[in-house]
């Protein structure tokens, strides 16, 4: 089984090698052949600008021309400062409806009818409410990140195993005890789940907020090599963040994996 | 003398759309202290709600609950209750599950007092081995050693025990069941049992209640098991006493669980 396992593993990565070399030919011979824009780079070019770019990420050398480093850093911390809003707001509430039926019901309205809607909906509220463009990209951030964290965070709570409350109860824990030591860790999983989900959203999320508010951050780097035509830039700038999404995603993984519990 | 569990005039019915169910209809019950009381039935007679009720997690429509001749509304601590799927905090290794126990239900902070109690406990039921491990790396009659532990580590006034052998295999319910008889033996303590085993029951009670079929189940009749303590399953097993009493609790039991399968047929 083993033996089985480490051959469909050597199978998948020559699949994976002979793939990515078909479609950097196709890439290659496109580019070259006159079909596309002048402005398609060939994979050649986008190598050089993506080594370029990795090897001095931080440089600094005013509004309009800062390494891709620093723009990763300043998503990054909108990210974790929106996500981080969210989530002081979604699993306290989460916990509170999934325990509640009469919260469950009360709020129910505003989480079916907002959650549906686009994160770039936002946009504008967040500007009207808080007049800075810095707070409306954490705003979108949160408000986007904020339902599957509550969703989940109340499925999770619902979901527990109703003999684990029973044993608090007959123990006679305290309800802070009982909400500390029970019911969190039981939802746990599921909670992560939702935290999985909702920085895979801020991280789609922020890209487009940045594009739209201007200044710094990988969405702006993204929007304003646009504005200088340069295609490779932006080849580089979406392979790191995918690698950044995968990265955070991964995190989130391990996390899971941390909290899970089997019977 | 007061008893420590008194059960009075219990009543239940549970409720579904279009109409209720009268479970249990005028169960009394008394434990004694230091006194092990079966409550056998046929499956589906309501005796886990009766122990339910006991334990303050279900509530009875009439009747009252006594602990010491105190009435009780809602479960608390002076009640430890083993769970028939023993009911262990699966993100808590068993020290954790019985630490955790220890700081619910007695208050108590001091570490080192804690884990010398716990550790106590765990060399008292065999499983000073397995103090680290989480719920899920222990079989089936560990687990429940865990449970008694816990159940008794509470100090409660009376243990609860909802079939806590019904999980097992039974070679590991006959082993356990042992361990647990030396256990009571040893330290005498008021017990609760629900089971529909009658060999368990008359290897464990002082006294057997034998619930008559549901809907609307009562106390049939109650027996004394008159055999002496210490006792010795092999002993029990040939003697011709216990096989007379066996036989009879059995006819008995057959013959409520008949009623009940005519009544459900009908």
């Amino acid at each position: 089984m083993n033996g089985a396992a480490v051959t469909d593993n050597v199978r998948a990565a020559l699949w994976f090698a002979l793939s990515f070399v078909a479609i950097v030919a196709v890439w290659q011979w496109y580019a070259q052949s006159g079909l596309a824009s002048k402005l398609l780079p060939a994979p050649s070019a986008v190598a050089l600008n993506f080594f370029d770019a990795v090897r001095d990420p931080f440089y600094d050398h005013g509004q309009n021309d800062k390494g891709i480093g620093l723009h990763l850093l300043a998503s990054l911390g909108r990210v974790a400062a929106g996500f981080g809003i969210a989530v002081v707001i979604g699993i306290p509430l989460g916990i509170l409806i999934g325990l509640s039926p009469v919260a469950a019901k009360a709020l129910d309205p505003y989480v079916q009818v907002l959650r549906p809607v686009s994160p770039l909906a936002w946009l504008p509220i967040g500007l009207a409410l808080l007049k800075s463009s810095a707070s409306t990209a954490l705003f979108v951030i949160a408000i986007s990140s904020l339902w599957p964290i509550l969703l989940n965070t109340i499925f999770g709570v619902r979901a527990i195993n109703p003999l684990y409350l029973s044993v608090a109860r007959t123990l006679g824990t305290s309800r802070w005890e009982t909400l500390r030591r029970i019911v969190l860790p039981a939802a746990a999983p599921a909670i992560v789940g939702g935290l999985r989900i909702g920085i895979g959203i801020a991280w789609l999320v922020i890209i487009a907020a940045e594009m739209l508010m201007g200044g710094t951050g990988i969405g702006y780097f993204v929007w304003n090599e646009w504005n200088n035509l340069d295609v490779s830039s932006i080849i580089t700038a979406i392979l790191v963040i995918g690698v950044v999404g995968l990265a955070l995603d991964r995190l989130f993984g391990l996390l899971h994996a941390r909290v899970s519990f089997s019977e | 003398m007061i008893p420590r569990l008194a059960l009075t005039e219990l009543r239940k019915s549970f409720g579904a759309r279009g109409g209720t169910t009268l479970v249990v209809d005028g169960i009394s019950l008394a434990v004694g202290p230091d006194e092990f009381v079966a409550l056998i039935g046929p499956s589906g007679c309501g005796k886990s709600t009766v122990l339910n009720i006991a334990a303050g997690l279900v509530a009875a429509d009439a009747g009252t609950v006594a602990v010491d001749g105190v009435p009780i509304a809602g479960p608390g601590p002076d009640r430890g209750v083993v769970f028939q799927q023993y009911a262990l905090l699966p993100w808590m290794t068993v020290f954790e599950n019985l630490a955790f126990a220890l700081r619910s239900a007695r208050g108590l902070r001091d570490p080192a007092q804690i884990a010398a109690a716990v550790d106590a406990m765990l060399a008292t039921v065999h499983l000073s081995h397995a103090r680290d491990r989480l719920p899920s790396a222990l079989s089936g009659g560990m687990k429940q050693r865990v449970g008694f532990a816990r159940a008794l580590l509470i100090e409660p006034k009376i243990v609860l025990l909802d079939e806590p052998f019904g999980a097992l295999d039974a070679l590991t319910r006959a082993h356990l069941q042992n361990e647990v008889l030396a256990l009571w033996e040893r330290a005498p303590r008021a017990a609760l049992m629900v089971t529909h085993d009658i060999d368990e029951a008359l290897l464990l009670a002082d006294r057997v209640a034998i619930m008559s079929r549901g809907p609307a189940a009562t106390i049939a009749r109650i027996v004394e098991v008159p055999f002496a303590r210490p006792r010795r399953r092999a002993d029990l097993m040939e003697s011709p006493a216990f096989n007379h009493l066996r036989a009879e609790l059995l006819a008995q039991l057959t013959h409520e669980t008949e009623l009940l399968e005519n009544a459900l047929a009908s």
